[in-house]
Formats: structure tokens, sequence, C-alpha cells
């Protein structure tokens, strides 16, 4: 197995899809002359020419429209947002209209289309570039979202989101595209609404997506030494949700600490520690933990910065108060 | 230094409390956690333990007393101490009467109800009331009827027949959690009966009896009551209710044992673990059903539901109850399989771990106490079956065959049965198949 990084995994996804179907297209602020403003595309404007790698004006809300619209007549856009944050902009393209247009129409479209960048805080990037902004997506029935955690899954769920008939919301990270990690030679697809087990354990669950899942594994390292087993369930699709896996999980610990780097309140974090209040009342034995980024606007000093985001210390935190244990 | 001891908050809704009795008297010493009252509540009657060690010097508050929450109700401190100083203070600083400090009460918003906030010179605002109540209740670890307890500690209490009631928690709150239970289980099961006697006889020492005249202990009778289980409240509900509501009548037979007991010896010649009477007798039980579909069939108030298998349960005695795990589809199964799945279930039922899939929904039920050695003897209906067999031990009888009296191997079995689903006929028709079958086994092969 070959080790890349996540930045390489998600190129090869799109390179290989390039070459497998010529109606894969991708557009973007910088993506093509500039390799894309984190050089996720680094090559792609060589290979597969100016047609299909397109270099788009600083309108958010137009070249999502110009990626459905491209979408229902056939083709099968990329669409890179620079970052989530100014996604926003484009909200209207993709809750009105890419995720509504096969429902509305009784099935006779579809809308084959990959929104993807980096979602969640960087570093002294202060409050409208830090923001965490997985609900805005995961509210939406009729999209579908992935949060890849690690090189392998960015490439596997990268290219079953180019595959899908329908708009798929990829949320990346900027601070984890350096990251290293074994991604298999061969071409594999990772599912999509299926969750991964990213360590098994027996005292205690701990729920993450996209980033948060490095400081659950940090944290069950720490709590292993302190004789506490955790179980790590990585969901990496946020919509659909795999609770069969999150919910044989818990059903087996009977605890449960659900971590999402958002703001709390209706958060994809907070909706998961409640299905599993429902699904698995009968089954636990403390309160559903939830460790979520603080409930303020992204400070720019770099200590409170920190302070505010979820942290392997936080959750393990977490995990002794539901296991009635001092810290 | 002498300090008051103030009523407090017994559940966090009590607003103020009666002395119901004094167990202390002026001038004794207590310890932390003793019992000095009995207090009377909106909700309970329940012991006031000491916060702290010391002496009583002052009983402020007499047995029948009104005191509104953070009232003075006694003094403790050193023998000698000035008491008197203790009760003026806190008299200048509480409530006049034995008004319960509320938060919108407007003659309390110029003094503090309690006097670890100090006399309060300015007005006090009603939330900051309302917050000290929440404290004074939180303050010391209360006895409560319902303690808090988590999902997973009621599901592991259920599955040990253990009551919540008995088990201290020690999660936030007094909540019991799994821990708990599985400490108290586990504390429950290498007590000896006696240890288990004196820890339910152990009753707090504020509860004298002087009414009561000395008696001498007797061996085996013992002066105690005991609170339900939580297997004992479930008996008594569910036989309570079959035999009230579903009218019993009892047909009984006296069957030949002596070919099932050679078909047995044959089947268990040469097999390391002999398989169980009961295990022919289910099965049997099982071709009788088949032949009478009427009997394994339960009542639904407005229809009577036929059961599409032989589901039999049996009746095992348990330490405080009985349990009767079930054998499905026995129809469809072999003795040695029968055989198997009872011994599982029968030392699981004993290790208190079946799961309560294991042990409901039986469409017939045995209930064998020939191994006490019972003649015979008849059985509460077990729903939602309607019928229960019940076996007497088997035994040699003379019996008269052909013109020649002869010892013969016989058991006397009752069928109780629920009229509403089934007729005397066909109860009488059911039992004299099953005999016919358990005397002459290899009929089930027809």
């Amino acid at each position: 197995m070959a080790v890349l990084t996540y930045r390489e995994a998600l190129n090869r996804a799109m390179d290989e899809e390039m070459a497998r179907d010529e109606s894969v297209v991708l557009m973007g602020e910088e993506v093509a002359e500039y390799d894309g403003a984190y050089k996720v595309s680094r090559g792609l404007l060589g290979k597969y020419g100016a047609e299909r790698v397109l270099d788009t004006p600083i309108t958010e809300l137009g070249f999502t429209g110009l990626g459905v619209g491209a979408a229902i007549a056939g083709m099968r856009p990329i669409v890179e947002w620079m970052t989530h944050n100014f996604a926003l902009l484009a909200l209207d393209q993709v809750v009105n209209e890419a995720a509504k247009l096969r429902h509305m129409s009784g099935g006779r479209l579809s809308v084959p289309i990959v929104f993807r960048g980096p979602n969640g805080p960087a570093e002294y990037l202060s409050s409208q570039h830090s923001q965490a902004l997985a609900s805005y997506w995961v509210h939406v029935p009729g999209l579908r979202v992935v949060a890849p955690s690690n090189p392998a899954d960015a490439y596997g769920l990268l290219k079953s989101a180019i595959r899908d008939d329908d708009p798929v919301v990829v949320l990346e990270s900027e601070m984890m595209y350096g990251d290293k990690g074994e991604v298999p030679d061969e071409e594999t697809l990772v599912p999509i609404g299926k969750a991964a087990v990213a360590r098994a354990g027996t005292d205690i669950t701990l729920v993450a997506f996209g980033r948060p899942v490095k400081y659950a594994l940090e944290a069950a390292g720490i709590l292993e030494k302190r004789g506490i087993s955790a179980e790590v369930v990585d969901l990496r699709s946020l919509r659909p949700l795999d609770e069969e896996t999150i919910m044989a999980s818990v059903g087996k610990t009977g605890r449960a600490v659900v971590v999402d780097e958002s703001w709390p309140a209706a958060s994809v974090g907070a909706y998961v520690a409640h299905r599993i209040a429902s699904e698995r009342f009968d089954s636990l034995d403390a309160p559903v933990e939830f460790v979520s980024g603080e409930d303020v606007p992204m400070p720019y000093n770099h200590a409170l910065e920190l302070a505010v985001q979820p942290s392997a210390g936080k959750i393990v935190a977490a995990v002794l108060r539901a296991l009635y244990l001092e810290a | 230094m002498a300090e008051s001891i103030l009523m407090t908050a017994l559940s966090p809704t009590m607003q103020d409390g009666v002395i119901a009795e004094w167990i202390v008297t002026e001038g004794q010493a207590v310890k932390a956690g003793d019992a000095l009252c009995e207090i009377e509540t909106d909700k309970a009657t329940m012991p006031y333990e000491s916060p702290k060690a010391g002496t009583i010097l002052k009983i402020v508050a007499p047995a029948g007393h009104k005191a509104a929450v953070g009232e003075t109700i006694a003094v403790l401190g050193k023998p000698g101490e000035d008491w008197q100083a203790v009760v003026d203070k806190a008299q200048s600083a509480a409530p006049s009467g034995s008004r319960p400090p509320v938060a919108n009460a407007p003659e309390l918003s110029t003094q503090s109800a309690f006097p670890a906030l100090g006399p309060a010179s300015e007005p006090v605002e009603a939330p900051m009331q309302a917050i000290s109540i929440q404290n004074a209740a939180k303050a010391p670890a209360l006895p409560s009827g319902q303690p808090p307890s988590s999902p997973l500690a009621r599901v592991t209490a259920r599955e040990h027949g253990l009551d919540l009631r008995g088990v201290r928690g020690s999660g936030p709150h007094g909540r019991v959690v799994q821990r708990d239970v599985l400490a108290a289980a586990q504390a429950q099961n290498s007590a000896t009966p006696l240890d288990k006697a004196a820890m339910s006889v152990a009753r707090p020492a504020q509860q004298p009896r002087p009414a009561q005249p000395a008696l001498v202990q007797s061996k085996g009778l013992r002066d105690e009551r005991v609170p339900l289980s939580k297997m004992r409240s479930i008996i008594a509900e569910r036989l309570g209710t079959s035999w009230s509501q579903a009218p019993h009548f009892f047909v009984r037979a006296a069957v030949d044992m002596e070919r099932l007991f050679e078909l047995r010896a044959t089947v268990n010649e040469g097999q390391e673990r002999p398989v169980s009477l009961n295990a022919f007798i289910m099965r049997i039980v099982a071709a009788a059903l088949e032949r009478h579909p009427g009997i394994n069939a339960s009542w639904e108030g407005d229809a009577i539901r036929y059961r599409p298998a032989a589901d039999i349960g049996l009746a095992v005695a348990l330490d405080g109850g009985l349990i009767t795990p079930v054998v499905r589809a026995c129809e469809r199964k072999g003795v040695a399989e029968i055989d198997t799945e009872l011994a599982d279930l029968v030392s699981r039922a004993r290790a208190g771990t079946l799961t309560p899939a294991e042990y409901s929904e039986a469409s017939f039920t045995v209930s064998n106490l020939g191994s006490s050695g019972i003649e015979e003897f008849t059985a509460i209906i077990n729903p939602p079956g309607s019928a229960i067999l019940a076996l007497g031990a088997v035994s040699k009888e003379a019996v008269v065959r052909g013109d020649a009296i002869v010892a013969r191997r016989t058991m006397r079995i009752t069928l109780s049965s629920d009229h509403r689903v089934i007729d005397g006929a066909i109860a009488a028709a059911f039992i004299a198949e099953l005999k016919a079958l358990l005397e002459e086994p290899a009929k089930i092969l027809l």
C-alpha cells in the first residue's frame, strides 16, 4: 500500500474518475492554473485540459449554479469551494436546487454533482474562516454528506461521491491535507452510508467524524493507559447516517461520548446523541456526553482559538464523567 | 463550637417538615450519620441524620413541631457549651414562625432564611433565594424512596431480580449505576442465608418498639417484614391475575410409566449424559398438543389465538421465586435436542441470566413436583398459555392388569385449564391422548 497525503488521495480519486468518465469535470476558484488553493487539483489541468478543469470567477452562487445545471444536463461536475465558509453564498443552489430536483421532478431529473472543500477550523483564521458547517448540509434531505478523517477514506469516499447519482457534499479539512496514511494501491470505493470502527473497545463508545476522529483516537490511547477500553466509531457518512454501527457499539458499551467540532446547537453531534438516547435508552448507564466546539464565534487569539475546540483532553474528561470516574 | 442543626429540604419540593419523633435526647453524644429524629415531609417520613459528631445540647423544636427549611431544630456542640446564644443568633437571622422560605414571599425580601448567608441587611433578590433552597436540598446525602437510576442499571437489576430501592447509588445525585447493581448482586449471591437474614433484620436502631415484650428468638421463625423483590411482585401479579380471571378446572389421570421408563433406559444406554424424563414428557406433550391444538391457545379478550408451535415452559424453582424457561417448538425437536436446550435454560435460570424472550410466551407449561415426592397437585395456569400440566412423583402402585394385581410405576398428572378457552370435553380428550402416548410412546410415530 502506498502512503499518500490526504491531499494526494483526493487528487488521485479525481484523477482516476476523470480518466474513467469523460463527463467528470472540475470547476472552482483557482483549481486550474494555480493547482487549487490547497493544491488538491495539482496536475489535473495539464492532464485533462481547460475544457474539463475550469477556473471560475469569485462567484460561489454563480459557479455552483453552473455546476448544478451541468449535472442536470448529464455532466458529473466536481465543484471545489475554497472553503465551506464561502459556500454559504451558494446555499440556495445546493439547498433549493441540487437537493430538490429529483423529488420535485418526480424522479425525472437527477443531479450527480460533488461539492467539496475544507470545512472546520484551521489556525489563525478568526471567526469568518474557521466555521464547522456540517449541519448546514446534513439538515437537508436530498443531499448526501461525507466527512473523511484519513487519506484512505478521502480517496474512497470521493470516488463514491463522484459516481453517485445524487448531490454529495464532501467535508474536507485544511488541517488534514498534509496528513499521511496508507491508501490501497488497487482501486477502492468506500461506500457512502457506512461508518467505520476506527478502534475496537468495550467500555465506552466515542462517536466522531472528520478531524475530531483524530482527537477521539488520541483520547482512546490516553484512556487505555488508565485501563479504559474505548471504541471509536468514525461516522464517515453523516447523511445517510449509519445508525446500525453506532447502535451496535453503544449497545455493547452502554456509554457514549459524541464529538463534533461544530457549535452545539442543532449540530450533527447533538442529533447523533439524541438518536443514541432514543434507540439505546435501556443500554445506557450514563447520559450521552457531548463534546462540541464552544458556542462562540471563533476567537482570533490563538490560545482561545484552541481552547474553544474539542480536544483529546476534553474527550477524556467526558469519558470519565460517563464512567463515573474521578478525573 | 456549638452550632445549629437546621431543618433541611429532604426532598426537592419540601418547604417545611414536622418532627415526628426525636430519636436522640438532650445530652446524648452522636456520630455523623446517626439518626437524630424522624421528619414527616410532604412525601414521606424520613430519618434525619446528624451532619457531624457532637453532643445534643438542646432540642429546640419538639416532636410535633413544624419547622421551615432553614429553621434551627437543635443545637449540637461540646458538653457545657452555651446553646442559648446559638439559638438567639439563629432566631435573629431566621424568619419568625415556621413559614417556609418561599422565593416570592414578600416578607422574606429583607432577611435570609439561611444563617449561612449571614443576616442580610439588603433585600435579597428572589432568584438568590431560589438557588439557596436548591443548595440546601443538595447538601446532605439524602434518603429517598425512589433513587434515580440509569436505564442500564434498571435492566441489570431486573435481570438479577434485585430491588433498586435497596441499592445505594454511587453516581451523581445518588444515581444508581450498573456497577452499584452488580456489586449488590454479588453481595447478595455471596451472602450466606444467615447474613441475608441479618441484613434484612438489621433495621435502624432508631426504631425501637418499647410496647413489644422482649421475645426469646425462635430458631427457625423470625419477626421480619421483607419488601417484595421484583420477581416476587411479578409472580404475585401474574398468578393473582391468572387465578382470579381464568376460570380454572381440573382433569386428572393416572399414567402407567413402565413403557416410557423402558424407552428412556434404551435411549440412554451408553449415553454420557442421560436424557431427562422432563425432556421425554415435553416431547410427548408436544405430540399430544399437535393432536389437540385447542389446548395450545391463548385468551385475548375478543379472540382466541391458536399458537403455531408447542412452546413449552417448564417451571423452575429459584431462591425466592420461580421462573418458566421455554423450549420453543418442541413438536419439531427430538428429545436430545429438547434436553440440551432445557439443561442450558435451567442452569441459566438458576444463574439469573435468562433474557425475557427465554422465559415468556409459553403456549403450554409443565410443572413437575415429582422429585419432591408429591403424589399429585394442581397448578395455576401460566399466561398467556391456557393450560398447565402438574406432574406428581412416579411410584409403584398396585394396579389390575387382566385379572391380576401387579405393581406398576405410575404417575399422577393433573391438567389445569382455562374454561374461557378450553371446554371439559377437549381437556378430557387431551389428557386421555397424553396418557395413551405416555403409556405407549411408540404411538407418537403415528
